[in-house]
């Protein structure tokens, strides 16, 4: 499909993002025209901190992974409406049962939440308008494979460098800056596509971003301003130089690499004096630089962890409902910041894990991994709130239709939803480039593009 | 569920008479790859001609068909069908997907996979490309040879002076240099010399900790972590009646013995040109405080083992903490390698659903080279594994499992969820395969209180195993010093350019490392001898190539060459060669420290990040800057203010040379001279003028600054040289200003040079 075509296809309702995108795509050419003909606002000898760095439009892909394997299966997902299946999870021959205490579920326009859970009902309440999420079967119980296997929707070893759906987008919306991705937890696959860039201490962003400052809160400096700029096109230029002296293909690549990166850096420099310094009362620091960061257009995809979720024993199960507190806490909390910053537009939220847990409990009273179903979100202003899927008595994904996605038996034509039938709905949805596609093939069975229209806002 | 031991219903590997393990895996020594003979031209004539002939060759002879086969010309056919032998279509080679019709097919589908036609296809392509495999070091390299021929090296002196910077962390001896220089040391000599430095053991504790091992994360609170339960006198240096200063030594030594045991132990073997595949089957090294923190508590009264002092008894000085004996603690069976240790095993614990199966993955990747992941692809349907027990019943999944959960077993034997030693309960677990090494090798019965150091033993007695476990080293080394990946051949899938042409790269690369396995061999296993052969190989060495490329020998020659930024900890060791250090006030150092730059850097910590990041990005770049920034900052005014003859950094200049008062000319050799110290070789006349031409800049640049008033003569506090660096006594003539802006021209030009990519990054340029 032509991507006018898909655009198209996904109507009115995701204008908005869908035209950020395309802004991202007229600032990346134009940036690459900047690096062509070394355009830069360094070569202007421009101070970077100085510069007046507008806004961007660009979009921005946030991914947030619960890490160690989440037990939604009775959060979100509203399976066991009025405890209709809770028999059947209690004669489920893993273990031991739950207690029905622990698998009731109530429900909050189409979502369903633990009864003990009142973290992810506050998030229901809040930001269910926004939500979508969808039930699918995960394919494996391996930690390393699973979130590799949630973020590229690639069903393979983690050791493969496959993209992840972060890599693609930013490959596809930032190719030219200098941290088009930052991992800070999830997954950092790039598939060799994009510079996977890692996040230290936040309260040191500051003094990286200005090497010239001998303190980021001082004015003293190592050189003067002048001189500063003339070793920046000193190190453009020897690249340069090098780049063409370089006769291995690998050297190449890596030159090529790192001549964006120098070229790039001066604009990470340049909103450097913009990065928030004080919070507001309760602010994440490392949601505050991520939305800094997006707001300014220097990258286009974060990954972020949120911990806890492997309850295998008792007392972490038992504290799950505070876990997922702080998930769905540290979630909506990105999302009233985006919104008071007026970022949300641009701005998707993906959520995920690398499997679900076991519907009974184990002879600790923990829960342990869980292949057969597991749970992904989407958040954002053009997502249609909706659950997609369901999960049987065993608590395994349902097949679907794979057009109307309403529940159908395998044997009349219904297909179990896997991860990489979202991946591909998701693929559509953030019009990844068709080479990237190409090069990074998944296969499934749902009807992907109805799947992307359906998550989409009409 | 557990269940008695003793229902283990075979044991394929019997223990013969004499105690002598028979191997599971036959005892033939492994093949050289220059040794296997074949005849795959007879086998292709004979077997493989006819259906070509017959069914394949009438279309194929077609204008239109991308390969021309020809009925009767075997040799234009077997060599059209071996080249795309290479090529991997779904795992398969590409003929064979063509013939049943997996792979796009004109002539559509024409056998079945179980066909005799299908069969005698595979037997013969099979035998072609092990054959063609062994062109590279078998001196049948054609075409392809020639291009590696035109491959620029490094030359012998620079490489071993890069050796030495990123290898042992030192500048190379000028006793070394001058010696190679005259001919009375050959490269390989000064390399071997240079393995024989105590840093050396900085470089292969790092190398072998980020292959698999992962256990820095209690590096320096080893103790810390062990079980009080089952070493009651752990805190060692609580009760002998030590003075404060000592406890906090004993406390030092005996926290880094047991923290950084797994590595200790490989570093041992190293150091003391042990042969590298007995690591198999070792026991951990142990110094004394590590001695007295697992022994501490084993007295006559309650010995089952030997005693504290008996265990002080072995080593020669019990209170030097350099000293290592191999020995593993009380309740771990001797033998089993590193990771049948406590450190490996509280950094892996496992779950009661897990039972050890990530340990396993490890135990197989560190010991018989094999990513058990990559051993299939996972059903794509979630709920096609939804029988009970699929691991055991379904051939999806039993494909890893299999081999997987018996080494998984041997680890549930010896080592508790929680990482600590347990006493064997003398059972196992009924609904995972039997413990052993795979499906054909069960653990014998009477071995069950040794599980892993049964394995240990098997791996060290059978040449098969052993030669896994070697081939695993080699790669790591490999990898560990060139920073290029092992590649996998490439599939018809891949979108790369060129698959055959990139295949012949391919198999270079697994000669090479082919060729490696066998020198280790042949130097008993010793480690040394394969890193000599990295450093002095084209892998290494490689700076480039003469003549221009065509598309084919580029993508033949994409596999070489280090496109990766140095880690941060190798950063870190290059920096401090040349006799820097980048730290904070309290000298921790800001590259390798996680609450600094480690990340931003790109770095792994082996507890949040595994593995290093390859690509360089913004955050990297800025760090460089200021890594150049600051430690230009530190060097300049504090050379200047030695005396010329004292001076490391500026022998030939002082701070009031000018550029434009007649000095240019030893400034040059000024700048010539910190190249040549940074990289032992020679300044291309190009990147000369350059740097000349920067500071001439910035010196003009700065007193422009200076007089229009944005910038003062002081020169910057932190940049001020006030004390001497050697003694800490305070200068009689600091310097602090910098009238001339020389200071600022010299710190731009020793700025850059600490920052290019021949520093940062792992390339030879």
């Amino acid at each position: 499909m032509r991507e006018m075509d898909r655009r198209e296809a996904f109507g009115e309702g995701a204008r908005r993002f869908l035209a950020a995108i395309a802004a991202a795509k007229v600032l990346q050419r134009m940036a690459a025209s900047a690096v062509i003909t070394g355009l830069t606002l360094r070569g202007e000898r421009v101070r970077a901190e100085d510069m007046d760095r507008p806004k961007s439009d660009a979009p921005a892909l946030v991914m947030i992974h619960a890490a160690g394997g989440w037990d939604t299966a009775n959060g979100l997902d509203p399976r066991a409406k009025g405890g209709e299946d809770v028999e059947a999870i209690l004669a489920n021959v893993y273990g031991q049962g739950r207690t029905a205490g622990q698998t009731l579920v109530k429900t909050h326009g189409p979502f369903g939440y633990r009864a003990d859970q009142s973290g992810v009902k506050a998030f229901l309440e809040t930001h269910g308008e926004e939500l979508a999420v969808m039930i699918l079967g995960m394919n494996t119980n391996d930690h390393g494979a699973g979130t590799h296997d949630m973020w590229t929707g690639k069903v393979s070893g983690d050791e493969e460098n496959f993209a992840s759906i972060g890599a693609l987008f930013a490959k596809t919306h930032g190719p030219n800056l200098p941290t088009p991705f930052i991992v800070a937890g999830g997954s950092d696959k790039t598939g060799s596509l994009v510079p996977a860039a890692t996040l230290g201490k936040v309260k040191d962003l500051r003094k990286v971003l200005r090497p010239n400052l001998i303190d980021p809160n001082g004015e003293a400096r190592f050189y003067p301003d002048e001189v500063a700029t003339l070793i920046d096109e000193f190190r453009t230029n020897g690249l340069e130089d090098q780049l063409l002296d370089a006769s291995l293909p690998g050297h190449m690549e890596a030159l090529e690499q790192l001549a964006l990166v120098v070229k790039g850096k001066a604009e990470l420099t340049a909103i450097a004096h913009h990065l928030s310094s004080q919070y507001p009362d309760g602010a994440d620091p490392t949601i505050e630089v991520v939305l800094d960061l997006i707001e300014f257009g220097m990258v286009r995809s974060v990954s972020l962890a949120q911990g806890g979720f492997d309850t295998h024993d008792g007392g972490n199960q038992a504290n799950l409902p505070a876990t997922m507190g702080n998930y769905f806490g540290f979630v909506s909390k990105l999302w009233k910041r985006a919104k008071e910053r007026n970022l949300a537009h641009r701005i998707l939220v993906v959520g995920g894990s690398e499997f679900s847990r076991t519907p009974n409990l184990n002879g600790g009273n923990g829960t342990d991994h869980w292949n057969g179903t597991n749970t992904v979100f989407l958040l954002g202003q053009n997502i249609a709130p909706q659950v997609i899927g369901a999960s049987d008595g065993g608590w395994y994904a349902m097949s679907l239709d794979p057009k109307t996605f309403k529940p159908k038996a395998e044997e009349n034509g219904g297909v179990v939803p896997t991860i990489a039938d979202f991946h591909m709905a998701l693929r559509l949805m953030l019009l990844i480039e068709l080479e990237w596609l190409a090069k990074f093939p998944l296969t499934g069975e749902l009807d992907h593009e109805a799947l992307a229209k359906k998550l989409l806002k009409k | 569920m557990m269940v008695p031991y003793n229902s283990l219903r075979r044991h394929a590997c019997a223990v013969a008479m004499l105690g002598t393990i028979v191997s599971c895996y036959g005892d033939e020594p492994p093949k050289s790859i220059c040794s296997q003979a074949t005849s795959e031209d007879d086998l292709f004539n004979q077997t493989v001609a006819p259906i070509v002939d017959k069914d394949c060759a009438p279309c194929h002879t077609n204008n239109q068909s991308p390969m021309r086969l020809y009925v009767g010309n075997n040799e234009h056919n077997r060599t059209e069908l071996a080249k795309r032998g290479f090529i991997a279509y779904k795992g398969i080679m590409l003929p064979l997907a063509k013939m049943i019709g997996d792979a796009e097919h004109g002539g559509k589908v024409r056998y079945g996979e179980n066909s005799e036609e299908y069969a005698a296809m595979e037997t013969w392509l099979a035998a072609a490309v092990s054959e063609k495999d062994m062109f590279a070091d078998c001196g049948d390299a054609g075409a392809s040879k020639e291009l590696w021929s035109r491959l620029i090296l490094l030359d012998e002196s620079a490489t071993v002076f890069r050796a030495y910077r990123e290898i042992a962390g030192i500048r190379a001896p000028k006793a070394i240099m001058d010696a190679l220089a005259s001919g009375g040391m050959t490269a390989e000599e000064a390399i071997l010399q240079m393995l024989t430095e105590p840093s050396i053991e900085e470089f292969v504790k790092e190398l072998e900790d980020a292959h698999s091992l992962h256990t820095r994360k209690y590096w320096f609170n080893g103790v810390d972590v062990l079980s009080a339960e089952h070493y009651p006198n752990k805190n060692v240096w609580e009760s002998q009646g030590f003075s404060e200063a000592q406890k906090e030594e004993w406390k030092a030594c005996a926290e880094t013995a047991v923290g950084q045991e797994v590595v200790n132990t490989i570093w041992e073997h190293v150091r003391l040109d042990l042969p590298y595949t007995d690591l198999a089957c070792a026991s951990v090294a142990m110094n004394p405080c590590s001695a007295r923190v697992y022994y501490g508590h084993v007295n006559e009264s309650n010995s089952v083992t030997p005693t504290l002092n008996h265990v002080l008894d072995e080593f020669e000085d019990p209170y030097d903490f350099d000293e290592y004996i191999f020995l593993n603690p009380p309740d771990v069976p001797e033998g089993g390698g590193p990771l049948a240790s406590n450190m490996f095993n509280t950094r892996w614990p496992t779950t009661p659903t897990n039972r050890s199966r990530n340990r396993a993955k490890y135990w197989w990747e560190r010991t018989l080279n094999t990513a058990i992941l990559a051993r299939g692809n996972r059903p794509v349907d979630p709920n096609a594994v939804g029988a009970f027990n699929a691991v055991m019943n379904q051939d999806a999944c039993t494909v890893c499992h299999s081999d997987n959960d018996p080494v998984a077993q041997l680890f549930e034997l010896d080592w508790e969820n929680g990482g600590a030693a347990q006493i064997p309960d003398d059972a196992w677990h009924a609904d995972m395969f039997p413990p052993g090494i795979g499906q054909d090798c069960e653990l014998p019965y009477e071995e069950r209180s040794r599980a892993l150091a049964w394995a240990g033993d098997l791996v060290c007695e059978d040449p098969n195993l052993r030669a896994q476990f070697r081939t695993g080293a080699v790669a790591r080394y490999y990898t560990g010093i060139t920073g290029v990946r092992i590649y996998a051949r490439p599939s018809i899938e891949d979108t790369a350019l060129h698959p055959e042409a990139r295949t012949n790269g391919v198999k270079r690369q697994e000669a090479f490392l082919a060729k490696l396995a066998s020198i280790m061999e042949k130097n008993d296993d010793n480690i040394k001898h394969v890193v000599v052969h990295i450093l002095m190989s084209e892998w290494y060495r490689t700076i480039g190539v003469t003549g221009s490329l065509s598309e084919e020998e580029a993508a033949e020659l994409s596999v070489i060459g280090n496109r990766c930024v140095k880690n941060p900890r190798a950063l870190d060791r290059f920096i401090r060669s040349i006799g820097l250090s980048w730290t904070d006030g309290n000298g921790e150092s800001r590259l390798t420290n996680a609450e600094q730059y480690l990340f931003y850097a790109g770095g792994a910590d082996s507890d949040q990040r595994l593995t290093p990041l390859c690509d360089t990005n913004g955050f990297r770049a800025l760090v460089e800057d200021r890594m150049g920034h600051e430690l230009a900052c530190k060097i300049v005014a504090n050379d200047f203010a030695l005396p010329p003859e004292e001076r490391m950094w500026f022998p030939f200049v002082e701070m009031h040379y000018l550029p434009t008062l007649g000095f240019l000319d030893l400034m040059r050799d000024n700048i010539r001279h910190i190249h040549a110290m940074i990289h032992g070789r020679t300044l291309p006349e190009s990147e000369l003028a350059m740097l000349v031409e920067l500071m001439i800049e910035s010196q003009a640049a700065c007193m422009e600054a200076s007089y229009s008033g944005t910038w003062s003569s002081e020169i910057p506090k932190p940049c001020q040289a006030t004390h001497n660096m050697a003694t800490g006594e305070p200068l009689e003539s600091p310097i602090k200003t910098d009238p001339l802006c020389t200071n600022v021209m010299w710190r731009a030009a020793v700025d850059v040079m600490l920052t290019d990519p021949k520093v940062t990054h792992g390339i030879s340029l």
